[in-house]
């Protein structure tokens, strides 16, 4: 299901840092979030990207710059594809 | 999209249709785009427009017969447009350039062109232009015929000579002093492929007895056009004559059809409408010396055509305007991008930004109907999951909630024989006034009506949801078919175009008109102090309700309301940009018909559709909704240029039901709460006004804490001491910063993404 149009967007937009923020917790598993793979998907694409992820659980954090910034961006595009 | 469906559609939009001067004129000559630019003053660009329909420019525009001018709107307005004496200027001042001719295809058949008149020279050009090779035989020595003998002030021969020049640069030969009778024809005949006798008037020969349409005559590739055939002499027509008369020679020649396809040659009736409401009268200009235009009076001239068009539905709808095109081209795309599923951003931009509100059809002479067409081509690609969900994802969200067991509520007491149904948006912003309305109907009925709180299912229909759309509307007529189908009191014009889907249209009864009805029971409060003068802006969906668009006018005047009528009213009234769920989905649409609807009017305007009140009241408008100027203003009205947020709206809902619940139907029971609405958040202005300019519910931030609370799925910032919840209750997910104070919970962020992320 990878689609080049998603990849490459994401690709584009998303080079920069998964977090300006160190240090990041997660309270359940009491382990500091990592850089690790995860998968995006929207309407009829889907694409690998990396963020911060707790090595325990799995838990997932995305940031609120990352958020309204180049995710709504993306979404745009997806959107009006 | 059906395709003659379609083709139906865009052929009703005549806004390409050329206008009375242009189809009027033999020769067709753009007139409107060469006044156009003689209202620009550029003289160059109107020289050259009249040149791509006129070849001999100097000659016609000093003796053109101006067929136009029984086709210009002008002439009940002050007199038609001097026409002819534009077309001189423009040939006087605009700049001449060197004609080029473009031979696409060299061809080896050869022409004789007898006469070296208007008409004979005309298709002497155009057959040369498609290739042939052409000869023109001339009786005199000069090329022209019989336009020289008119008066030398008006045509000179420098004038003559300047155009004929034209052939210099084509490969035409001229032959002067031959083809004078008709024994040079006969052997023209032997020698030439084809023939065209272009003579005078006058000089028909029995054999010279030519189809005036195509200009045949018996013989074989014997042609015969111009004056010789015809009553009168006009020289455009001359002109029309001899290029037509090369078409017919060309597809005789390639042996095609003479006569297939050749509709709009002919002068014809314009079938463009142009609204004439605004025309200023303006008599026609009048040279000051001699019998041409200076360039300013040719400007004074040429300013006063009005550049007929029809843009009825474009003038009056702002997303018409917005796309900057009309119907015709819009019904195109639509159903290019519709039907071939590519190229849909612009189209999702244009389908969620119609309101359906039905004034392009009420304006259109024609009726077409971008409503109908932008209704069904948005069901389609929601159908098809081309549209994105989270499109209309937040209104659907909104209307679930509404029909939730927290906001709505069934109430029918025994005996009762009508319903009142307020709407969900009533509820949501004057959930007081709501109440006050349904005492008044309980007295003016003795008790007898029920009460339903809920909504129509308006927002499905208008995201194209037409399943979910069904499904309410179904759950509402069994309920009231239980009831023994009692009469339905609406307050909402939205909710009776959805209901009278479900519903016999006899048992829907507007609130207006029942309180118009008994006004004269003394029930409805008396009117206090003095009553502002107010414009009347009616509900879009009141478009076809004049009874209650007479109800609600007779109510604001009971009340000693002064009333004003809108420019957009009654069956030309506008929507205020919520219809279609465009200020949500299509926000910089709907903010433009929010405003073009609030700038009619300096007057406060007198409301009877609580979302237009709400969409204009919150852009800053002062209005006063009929229930206010009734019961006095809501409680939660907030100051102009404010609205109430999504947040309130629904804690409206949810504390109207509980209201009406207690105070009407104590034995419904409690709604069962979700665990997490009990989280009590704290929750600064500044945060507050972020999270709704980002369309987040407090709802949802409740439920995002509540459940990260409860699973420990949360994540701590060590430096701020910030915890954080993320919620994906459906298409979004919402991420929540916030820190525990006791038993609440103090929000510092909140925000949302669509895209989905996973391991």
């Amino acid at each position: 299901m990878p689609t080049v149009t998603g990849s490459r967007l994401w690709s584009n937009y998303m080079k920069t840092e998964v977090s300006n923020i160190d240090g990041l917790l997660c309270e359940g598993c009491n382990l500091l979030l990592e850089a690790g793979k995860v998968h995006i998907r929207y309407m009829k694409s889907k694409f690998p990207a990396e963020l911060l992820v707790c090595p325990g659980c799995g838990l997932i954090y995305v940031p609120e710059e990352l958020a309204i910034g180049k995710m709504a961006e993306v979404e745009r595009t997806l959107e009006d594809k | 999209m059906d395709k003659e469906y379609i083709g139906a559609l865009e052929d009703k939009c005549i806004q390409d249709c050329p206008p009375g001067c242009q189809s009027l004129c033999p020769l067709h000559v753009d007139v409107r785009k060469m006044l156009e630019a003689i209202q620009k003053a550029d003289f160059n660009l109107a020289r050259s427009i009249y040149e791509r329909s006129v070849a001999f420019p100097g000659i016609l525009s000093r003796i053109c017969d101006a067929s136009c001018r029984s086709g210009c709107l002008r002439g009940d307005y002050g007199g038609a447009i001097d026409v002819p004496r534009l077309e001189e200027a423009a040939v006087l001042f605009g700049m001449k350039k060197a004609r080029k001719f473009r031979i696409l295809r060299k061809r080896s058949e050869r022409v004789a062109v007898v006469g070296g008149g208007l008409c004979g020279m005309t298709a002497a050009l155009t057959l040369y232009e498609k290739g042939y090779d052409v000869e023109l035989f001339e009786k005199s020595s000069s090329l022209g015929g019989c336009v020289r003998s008119i008066v030398l002030d008006i045509l000179t021969p420098d004038i003559i000579a300047e155009d004929v020049s034209v052939f210099d640069s084509t490969a035409v030969s001229i032959r002067l002093n031959s083809g004078r009778n008709a024994s040079e024809l006969e052997n023209l005949i032997e020698s030439y492929d084809a023939v065209l006798v272009a003579w005078g008037s006058g000089q028909a020969t029995r054999e010279l007895v030519a189809d005036i349409d195509t200009f045949i005559c018996r013989h074989s590739g014997l042609f015969a056009a111009g004056s010789l055939l015809r009553k009168n002499y006009s020289p455009s027509t001359s002109m029309s004559d001899g290029r037509r008369a090369a078409v017919s020679i060309d597809r005789y020649l390639q042996g095609v059809s003479l006569s297939a396809g050749r509709d709009g040659e002919l002068p014809f009736e314009s079938c463009l409408y142009t609204n004439t409401e605004t025309i200023v009268p303006s008599s026609v200009t009048v040279p000051a010396e001699g019998g041409s235009f200076r360039r300013d009076e040719a400007l004074t001239e040429a300013c006063r055509c009005v550049l007929c068009e029809c843009m009825e539905c474009v003038s009056a709808c702002k997303l018409l305007e917005h796309h900057g095109s009309y119907p015709k081209r819009y019904v195109r795309e639509l159903s290019n991008s519709v039907n071939q599923f590519y190229g849909v951003r612009k189209t999702k931009h244009m389908l969620n930004g119609c309101t359906d509100c039905g004034l392009c059809a009420e304006l259109c002479p024609n009726d077409l109907s971008m409503g109908e067409l932008c209704t069904m081509g948005k069901r389609e690609l929601v159908e098809r999951g081309i549209m994105p969900p989270a499109v209309h994802d937040f209104p659907i969200q909104d209307m679930i909630y509404s029909n939730s067991e927290q906001c709505s509520i069934r109430i029918f007491p025994e005996g009762a024989d009508s319903v009142y149904f307020p709407g969900c948006q009533m509820q949501a912003l004057m959930p007081d006034l709501l109440e006050k309305s349904y005492e008044s109907i309980l007295q003016m009925s003795s008790g007898r009506t029920g009460l339903y709180l809920g909504c129509c299912g308006a927002p499905a229909d208008w995201a194209g949801r037409i399943p979910l759309r069904d499904e309410i509307i179904e759950s509402f007529r069994t309920w009231w078919s239980g009831c023994g189908k009692p009469r339905i009191i609406y307050a909402c014009t939205s909710c009776r175009k959805i209901l009278a889907n479900a519903v016999d249209k006899e048992s829907l009864i507007s609130l207006w008109e029942i309180f118009d009805e008994k006004s004269s029971e003394n029930i409805l409060p008396a009117t206090v102090g003095e009553q502002p003068r107010l414009a009347i802006a009616d509900p879009c969906t009141s478009r076809y309700l004049p009874e209650v668009r007479s109800a609600a006018r007779s109510l604001f005047k009971r009340q000693g309301c002064e009333i004003e009528e809108l420019f957009y009213s009654g069956e030309l009234t506008r929507c205020c940009g919520f219809g279609g769920l465009v200020s949500l989905t299509e926000p910089e649409v709907g903010r433009l018909m929010v405003e073009a609807r609030i700038n009619e009017s300096n007057e406060d305007y007198g409301l009877y559709c609580v979302m237009c009140q709400d969409n204009f009241a919150s852009e800053g408008k002062s209005t006063r909704h009929i229930l206010e100027v009734l019961y006095g203003a809501s409680a939660h009205r907030k100051p102009p240029g404010s609205r109430i947020s999504y947040s309130e709206r629904q804690e409206n809902r949810r504390r109207a039901r509980e209201s009406v619940r207690r105070r009407w139907a104590s034995n419904h029971a409690l709604p069962a709460d979700d665990a997490w609405e009990n989280t009590r958040l704290l929750i600064s202005e500044e945060v507050a006004a972020r999270v709704e300019e980002r369309m987040i519910l407090y709802r949802d931030i409740q439920r995002a804490v509540f459940e990260a609370e409860l699973s420990g799925r949360r994540i701590l910032n060590p430096e701020t001491e910030h915890l954080i919840a993320s919620n994906k209750p459906g298409v979004v997910t919402y991420w929540v910063e916030y820190s525990l104070e006791g038993e609440a919970v103090r929000i510092h962020n909140a925000y949302s993404h669509r895209l989905e992320v996973m391991e």
